[in-house]
This record gives C-alpha cells, sequence and structure tokens, in this order.
C-alpha cells in the first residue's frame, strides 16, 4: 500500500451501514476570533456525512430514518450562540447535535469559513468523531 | 472559479484520530517560473492545502489549541515575497516545510497550480504530500 492510500480514511457504507449527507449547508453567524469578526455575521458552510445503522425504513415515516432537516434546525438554533470563536468548537457541537441521535454511529463534521481569509475561496475543519469514542469520553 | 475541493476523499478519521485542517484555493499573484517571459513579472497561482493534524483535545474556544491556518497563509504569503521561487515543486516543498513549523501537522498535501501556464487549460501545476520528517 503506498503512503497516500494509508493517509486517507475512506468510511466504508457496507456492513449494515448507510450515510446520511448534509453538503454546504449555508450557516450565518457570528464566528471568529479577530475584532472584524466579532461584531458582524459572515457565512459558515458546514458539511456532515453521518455514519448511522441501515435500520429498516417504513416510508413516509421520518422517525424510521436520521432526519437531517431537524439536524439543521439545530444547527441554525446553535449558529445563534455568538460566543464561539474556534471552527473546531463549532464541529464538536454540531457533533454533539447529531450524536444525540442513537442511530448515528459516527459523525463527520466539516466547518468552512469562505472568505475568512483575503484572497481565499474558503479554510475550515473537519472532524470525525465516533459514538464509541464519545462513549468512552463520558465514563 | 475552480470547482476542485479540497480532497475530495476524507482525511478526518475518528479511529486514526486525525482532524482535517484545510485552505482552498488561496490565489495570489506571485513570481514564478523558469522562462524568459516569466521573469520580472508576477503571474497567478491558487494553493491549496490539506492538513492532518493530530486530533488532540480542544480544551478552550482559544486558537492556541487548532492549527491557526491564517498563521499559515501568512506564512505562505512571506514565502512569496521572499524572491522569485523557479519551480511549483519548489513552492510546495516550502509551503510543506512551513506547515510541518506546527508540532501537531502529521501530514501536508500541498498542491500549487500556475493559472496562466498552459493555454487552453485552467492551470497546470503539481501536488505532493508529505509526512512529518
Amino acid at each position: 500500500m503506498s503512503k497516500r492510500q494509508k493517509s486517507l480514511a475512506i468510511a466504508p457504507v457496507s456492513g449494515g451501514r448507510r450515510q446520511i449527507l448534509v453538503r454546504n449547508l449555508v450557516v450565518p453567524m457570528t464566528i471568529g476570533f479577530f475584532g472584524h469578526e466579532r461584531d458582524r455575521v459572515q457565512p459558515v458552510l458546514v458539511g456532515l456525512r453521518l455514519t448511522v445503522e441501515d435500520t429498516p425504513i417504513r416510508d413516509g415515516d421520518l422517525d424510521s430514518v436520521v432526519n437531517y432537516v431537524a439536524l439543521v434546525d439545530e444547527i441554525r438554533r446553535l449558529s445563534l450562540n455568538k460566543t464561539i470563536k474556534l471552527a473546531e468548537t463549532l464541529a464538536e457541537h454540531i457533533v454533539d447535535i447529531c450524536l444525540k441521535d442513537r442511530r448515528v454511529l459516527t459523525a463527520c463534521v466539516r466547518v468552512e469559513k469562505p472568505h475568512a481569509i483575503h484572497d481565499v475561496e474558503a479554510a475550515g475543519v473537519e472532524v470525525e468523531r465516533s459514538r464509541k469514542q464519545r462513549t468512552r469520553k463520558n465514563d | 472559479m475552480s470547482n476542485s475541493n479540497v480532497g475530495s476523499l476524507p482525511i478526518a478519521s475518528a479511529a486514526l484520530a486525525i482532524r482535517h485542517v484545510f485552505i482552498r484555493n488561496l490565489e495570489v499573484l506571485a513570481h514564478i517560473g523558469v522562462h524568459g517571459h516569466e521573469q520580472g513579472k508576477m503571474q497567478p497561482v491558487r494553493i491549496n492545502v490539506d492538513l492532518s493534524v493530530e486530533d488532540t483535545a480542544v480544551p478552550a474556544d482559544k486558537l492556541e489549541y487548532v492549527v491557526d491556518y491564517d498563521a499559515i497563509c501568512r506564512r505562505i504569503r512571506a514565502i512569496l515575497a521572499a524572491g522569485h521561487i523557479n519551480l511549483a515543486e519548489t513552492l510546495a516543498e516550502r509551503i510543506a516545510t512551513t506547515c510541518f513549523e506546527d508540532a501537531r501537522v502529521k501530514t501536508a498535501r500541498i498542491r500549487v497550480e500556475k493559472l496562466h501556464a498552459l493555454p487552453g487549460a485552467e492551470s497546470g501545476g503539481v501536488e505532493i504530500e508529505r509526512h512529518r520528517p
């Protein structure tokens, strides 16, 4: 195996799992360290890749699936918190929201700040947290 | 604007305790190139940085606990301001080296594209991946 392959972690969508995706959710909020960021709202792009148990679905019953609309509502409520400075902190809060649904096994959360830096399209961070890991931490 | 995403494959990993910090499409003017027509003037380059970073705890909402992408951008600008560079490869290596100044960075994948290098193409360039020495 080459070094490049080794450095990549590709979550398999097999073995009774599926992935729930939210791509480039635009969340306007106050976030950041610098003075010019504290008194204004800027767009943050949020991406979710949730590995969930492949439980049986009942067509027409949203409770039978992990409902990304509800997750997005919670993320939007979270965005009203104006005290968050780090993209990393926001990502961890979003992980917490996702893992509240017991069917979510792993949450990969990306937070991007477009135009946070002059001449840069976006900069940000992506973290992946597993339920196992969180459970251990809380023990 | 290029639609190319930072690493279409995921880097962040719970199992490997890796966080992914990225800078997408830093577009700046640079003194770069070996050809005569590239000397003495600037041309646009596009830089992408993907870092795999030790996923250590962030105990407080403070910059010191994370790899600062803004600081890395400033160091990239300093590399470009330091003088003419012949090869995109050289620039990529220098950027990788500066990323490792933060001890938490384990792997750096750097892409350098020259936007005016190839008529009829969006860009020509190079991508490297370096592990902490």
